[in-house]
């Protein structure tokens, strides 16, 4: 058994306990041992940046430096936020040693890799993961949502094809998935202005839903809890009717189905947006 | 005990504001041997060299040390000056004040010394210089030229007009490259293919060019008025000799959806044919990778049905060498392919066209005849934008260069295609629009004030299809930014040139020099711009950079003009500077012990074996003998030499060695 | 040591390692910005890199360029979803320019009143002390501090509910993590 540094962060200790429900799920079904960084901190989301710089800096810091005393070399971040802060630290810290030194932590922190989620099923697992199917999910057409933070920048997150990325893609069809092509994969939610800017997310959330819904998705695929929360919990408020609405889906949920986990483990149960419908469609 | 004088120049401010010139001729004054020592201002100027020549005369110099640029620039102006004033020219030296110490430094005390250190270790070296003599060479009197694209065509009819042979090597079945693709030719909107054409055939017909199409380059060997090319002609599957050019071949092949080159995949091929019908020779090919009979020895329908037995499947490339003076390298260009552009449609939109795309469609001989119907479907767009820059100007994720011609030819596509689609609206995406020649400007404005093309200054930052509507989002910077998202129904981009993807290989093959882009290098960017680094290889055309027609025709000529310069002369001269294997009273005769480890390394094949024999013929000894026309004086021989018997003119040990050790005084 | 006489290009310069003054003004950041529409920004991120150039350029106009830009809402407004930065073809990070806006905008007490910056900036500073404190968000907690300092109260009033319905949004706060070092740390990088 391998065993992977993991952070959760607040999201998934909070609303989006099913993301990291059903990622356990998957990752036991894959023999992945999670080990969580004990005594994690929040990594300080948009508003430590947007306002503090050394804070940003130094509450990532400190997760990694919690990391390395566990032993620790590589760190599952599966929330895009959480991930690309620490990215974003990992990259600071390696320009200036002087954060490093702030917190009492000896040089070297840098070397603590985080990994997104996309990183650590497409490069480490995804033999395993073929295995483990057992449930194709034919017929399903998935729009794959990245939004923002999961591929860009691609100087810290090292993507390459950032305006077109494939990773999400090359997974759900692994799945027996139907990957749609749409033009609103990487492009902002506005998630962190969830509770003070709501126009930008009802704005930007209905264009994603309608770039999904004109091209035939039936399902959202995505790895950002604010992208859920903006785009599950709104739909209505977006003017969507009932009917008409998309499910929204994690992609460890996705898989963690696809390898026959049942709904209630995955937390399929608990999104605004029933999900069963979806997977009742592939069924027939 | 010599008399060496010492010249030392400020070259304007590039050498003297950071070297105290006037100090350095002082301190050269006190050098033993050194009997003159001057600084000027320009020495390289006609008063400066009239100051060397009448100082060789007046104190009657046995050497001239020069410090000014490096020897590169001016060595050979120098040595002829002394040469002038009946100076052996060998016996005048350079010491680089300026690459080599005014521009990299910038405390003018260090610098200042730096220089005194330079010109006395060359002066040390110049007291042991011999006398040399330049090596006369023959001369063949024949170009190659590679590429046939404009540039190679006009470089090879002015060759073969001044009454040289000439062999043009087109690695495509015709001759003709991008140009035979252009629909019409800005500024003045004339045909490319009525202007091209007749230049087409006068290359193929014309007594002095022997067309080698279809055939490429594979090796090249000697120096410059000897050159020994080695060129394989690709197996077209067809006997020229017997094939009349009829087209029932290619009217009667089976395979014909093949997307056509020439037509940027616009338009459909078959398996054997000409790449257009205008196309020099026009003799087909059998594009083997496509054709039946190759793939699974069926078919040969093109072989039962031609009338004069001109198809031969067993065909096979053939290797040819030739012997050639001069080289002109026209090789040309490539645009930028739009998957490297994932932000513009993912890169693979079909009404997301390479500007080289749109010239097709707006060709008459194109694969629309000419009407603008966008690829998808067939429909007349009725808005087009056109996105300049794609792919230049961007040093993060394209080229950092300016590809010179695509705001030129935006306006061009925009001009025609409100010339074709009456109602349509144009609009083009630009940051500033370049329109550096002769009647440029006014044909751009022409566009905007007769034509109604609408600029926007912008560069778009994403295009995308939403649900079949293509989308570009720009903002109108000139407008503080405002974003604007254009609905699309066709977009042209003004796709980078960029360099041909294998001119590496082709240049390393040549050892000609290129830029980090791919561009081959010029000699000097504005005293040499058509010659290269290696004596007697010039170029012509895009291979050396972006270029328009006019200046591609004008360089073309240049490129001739200096072809036939060095065809001038009765034969060449070189510089000496070649190995020498020493010589020595009998009984030794050499001290060379024949281990021939000089051969071994030597990259020019310069070393034969040389048999010393006595007045009856026994044979003493086997010793190495360079030989004098293939060595380049690289001196490899020389390092590796095992007994010391290797020496190398103009850079002997004893001179070498006295230049450091003045150095480490 | 950052002064208040220090240009804010050159700040930018400093923290994220790319310039102001490489902006060619090709507008592709405002194109492509999802904030850069009616409504949202009243500048373009483009026109905020003039500005910057600007404050450079002509001194004698530099402490009106610094306060247009930091100023505007656009910095507030910005979502940090780096499609500026990822395309700028001359390599700035203009994203990361945002953050020096915003960071720097507080110091000087020189940023938008508007209402809804009002509301972002109380959003951050409500997030920001929360997790200095707990070391960890609790998103119930984080609701209550944001409303009580905003005053919508009524705001999303039903969403809460039928998130708890759902086991999104739990009553109790959950662990929470030391964070005595990040608060040391945080003080002695702000005193050189
Ligand atoms: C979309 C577009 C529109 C344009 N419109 C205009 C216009 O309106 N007016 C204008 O003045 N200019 C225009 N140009 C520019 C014009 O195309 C070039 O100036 C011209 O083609 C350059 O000619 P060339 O011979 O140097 O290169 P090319 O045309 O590229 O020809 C090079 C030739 O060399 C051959 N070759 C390459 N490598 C080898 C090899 N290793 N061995 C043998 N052969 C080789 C190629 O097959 C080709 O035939 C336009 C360019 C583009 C892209
Ligand atoms: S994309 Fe870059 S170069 Fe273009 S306007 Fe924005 S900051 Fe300037
Ligand atoms: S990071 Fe900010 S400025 Fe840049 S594109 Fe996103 S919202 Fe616009």
């Amino acid at each position: 058994m391998s065993g992977l540094g993991y952070y959760p962060g607040c999201s998934l200790s909070g609303s989006a306990s099913e993301y990291d429900r059903s990622l356990r799920a998957v990752a036991g079904q894959l023999g992945v041992e999670l080990r969580e960084i004990p005594e994690w901190v929040c990594c300080g989301a948009t508003s430590a940046h947007a306002i503090d710089h050394n804070a940003a800096l130094c509450l990532a810091a400190d997760t990694l430096a919690k990391a390395r005393r566990a032993g620790l070399t590589e760190v599952l971040a599966p929330c895009a936020m959480c991930y690309q802060r620490l990215a974003v630290v990992a990259h600071e810290l390696k320009q200036n040693p002087g954060i490093a030194t702030a917190l009492d932590e000896a040089p070297g922190l840098e070397n603590i890799k985080p990994l997104s989620v996309l990183a650590w099923l497409n490069n480490g697992v995804s033999d395993a993961l073929q295995a483990k199917v057992t449930r194709s999910l034919t017929g399903l057409k998935v729009a794959c949502y990245y939004g923002c933070l999961l591929v860009r920048p691609p100087k810290i997150t090292g993507i390459q094809q950032v305006e077109a990325p494939r990773q999400m893609e090359q997974l759900v069809t692994l799945l027996g998935g139907q990957p749609v092509r749409w033009s609103m994969a990487t492009e902002c939610c506005g998630a962190s202005f969830a509770l003070s800017q709501k126009s930008t997310v009802l704005r930007q959330g209905r264009q994603i839903y309608d770039a999904a819904r004109k091209v035939g998705a039936d399902v959202f695929c995505l790895a950002c809890p604010m992208c859920h929360a903006n785009l599950d919990m709104r739909q209505g408020e977006m003017g969507i009717p009932a009917e008409a609405q998309l499910p929204v889906i994690y992609l460890t949920q996705l898989i963690g189905w696809a390898m026959g986990l049942d709904a209630t483990t995955l937390g399929l149960d608990k999104h605004f947006v029933p999900t069963a419908g979806a997977f009742a469609k592939e069924k027939s | 005990m010599s008399r060496i004088g010492v010249f030392i120049c400020h070259c304007g401010e590039n050498i003297g504001k950071t070297v105290d010139c006037p100090r350095v001729a002082e301190s050269a004054r006190k050098l033993p041997g050194v009997v003159y020592a001057v600084d000027y201002r320009y020495t390289c100027s006609e008063p400066g060299q009239a100051q060397i020549r009448d100082a060789i005369k007046e104190h009657k110099l046995t050497g001239v040390v020069v410090g000014a640029c490096s020897p590169r620039m001016h060595e050979k102006t120098f040595r002829k000056t002394c040469a002038a004033a009946g100076l052996n020219p060998y016996l005048c030296e350079i010491a680089n004040l300026r690459e080599q110490c005014s521009w990299v430094h910038t405390d003018r005390e260090q610098a200042t010394r730096k220089a005194i250190d330079i010109v006395r270790s060359i002066v040390a070296r110049v007291q042991r210089n011999t006398p040399l003599a330049p090596i006369r060479v023959p001369l063949t009197r024949r170009a190659l030229v590679i590429g046939g694209g404009i540039a190679g065509i006009q470089a090879a009819l002015d060759i073969a007009d001044g009454g040289t042979e000439v062999i043009l090597v087109e690695r495509t079945p015709s001759l003709g490259g991008h140009m035979a693709q252009l629909s019409e030719t800005f500024p003045t909107l004339d045909c490319s293919q009525c202007i091209l054409t007749p230049r087409m055939v006068e290359a193929a017909s014309h007594p002095n060019i022997r067309l080698e199409t279809y055939s490429e380059v594979e090796k090249l060997g000697g120096y410059v008025g000897n050159f020994e090319v080695t060129i394989r002609r690709k197996a077209r599957s067809i006997d020229p000799k017997k094939c009349t050019g009829c087209g029932t071949c290619w009217q009667k092949c089976p395979v014909k959806k093949l997307p056509s080159e020439f037509d940027e995949g616009l338009g459909l091929r078959a398996a054997i044919g000409i790449p257009f019908p205008q196309a020099v020779p026009n003799k087909p090919v059998i594009d083997r990778a496509n054709c039946i009979k190759f793939k699974n020895g069926k078919c040969g329908a093109c072989q039962k049905l031609c009338q004069t037995g001109a198809v031969d499947f067993t065909q096979e490339d053939e290797i040819i060498t030739e012997k050639v003076g001069a080289i002109v390298v026209a090789t040309g260009f490539q645009v930028l392919p739009k998957d490297q552009l994932p932000a513009y449609a993912d890169g693979d939109h079909p009404d997301v066209l390479t500007g080289l795309q749109f010239e097709r469609l707006a060709s008459a001989s194109g694969p629309t005849g000419g009407e603008i119907r966008r690829p998808s479907d067939g429909k007349e767009p009725q808005t087009v934008v056109f996105v300049q820059c794609a792919g230049s100007r961007d040093r993060e994720k394209g080229r950092a260069y300016c590809s010179k011609i695509c705001c030129m030819y935006t306006a061009k596509h925009a001009m025609l295609y409100r010339h074709k689609v009456h109602g349509g609206r144009a609009i083009v995406l630009c940051m500033d629009v370049r329109t550096p020649g002769k009647g440029y400007d006014e044909f751009y404005r022409r566009a905007i004030e007769q034509d109604g093309v609408i600029y926007l200054r912008s560069r778009a930052a994403r295009i995308y299809r939403d649900n079949g509507q293509l989308v570009v989002q720009a903002a109108d910077t000139l407008n503080g930014g405002e974003r604007l998202d254009i609905k699309a129904d066709l977009v042209v981009l003004g796709s980078a040139a960029i360099p041909q993807p294998d001119v590496r290989t082709l240049a390393q093959k040549l050892g000609v020099g290129y830029d980090a882009d791919g561009w081959l290098s010029e000699a000097h960017p504005k005293l040499r711009p058509v010659e290269t680094n290696t004596a007697g290889i010039f170029l012509a055309g895009a291979c050396q950079g972006p270029k328009d027609i006019p200046d591609t025709v004008a360089q073309a000529s240049a490129a001739a003009a200096k072809t036939l310069a060095l065809f001038a002369a009765k034969e060449l001269q070189r510089d000496p500077i070649i190995a020498r294997v020493n010589r020595c009273a009998p009984p030794v005769f050499s001290t060379c012990i024949g281990c021939f480890t000089c051969a071994a390394a030597c990259p020019y094949k310069a070393i034969e074996r040389e048999e010393i024999r006595d007045r009856k013929g026994g044979l003493i000894k086997v010793v190495a003998r360079v030989n004098e026309s293939l060595c380049q004086g690289c001196g490899t021989c020389v390092s590796l030499c095992r007994s010391k018997s290797m020496d190398l003119d103009g850079f002997t040990e004893e001179e070498v060695f006295a230049a450091l050790e003045a150095l480490v005084e | 040591m950052t002064t208040v006489s220090q240009t804010l290009a050159n700040l930018v310069h400093q923290r994220t390692g790319t310039r102001p003054l490489d902006c060619y003004q090709c507008g592709r950041c405002a194109a492509g910005c999802p904030q850069n529409v009616p409504g949202e920004m009243d500048i373009s991120p483009t026109r905020i890199m003039r500005l910057l150039q600007g404050e450079t350029a002509f001194p004698e106009k530099a402490v009106e360029y610094a306060r247009q830009a930091l100023t505007a809402e656009t910095p507030w407004l910005c979502a940090g979803c780096q499609a500026c930065t990822t395309r700028c073809p001359q390599g700035v990070d203009i994203a990361g320019a945002m953050d020096v806006l915003r960071q720097e905008g507080l110091k000087r007490r020189m940023t938008a009143t508007t209402k809804r910056v009002r509301d972002i900036q109380a959003l951050h500073r409500t997030f920001l002390n929360s997790a200095l404190r707990h070391g960890r968000i609790h998103e119930l907690f984080l609701v209550i501090g944001y409303k009580l300092r905003t005053g919508h109260l009524f705001q999303d009033a039903a969403l809460g509910p039928a998130m708890m319905a759902k086991g999104k949004l739990h009553l109790l706060p959950g662990k929470s993590a030391d964070t005595s070092r990040v608060k040391t740390a945080v003080e002695r990088l702000k005193t050189p």
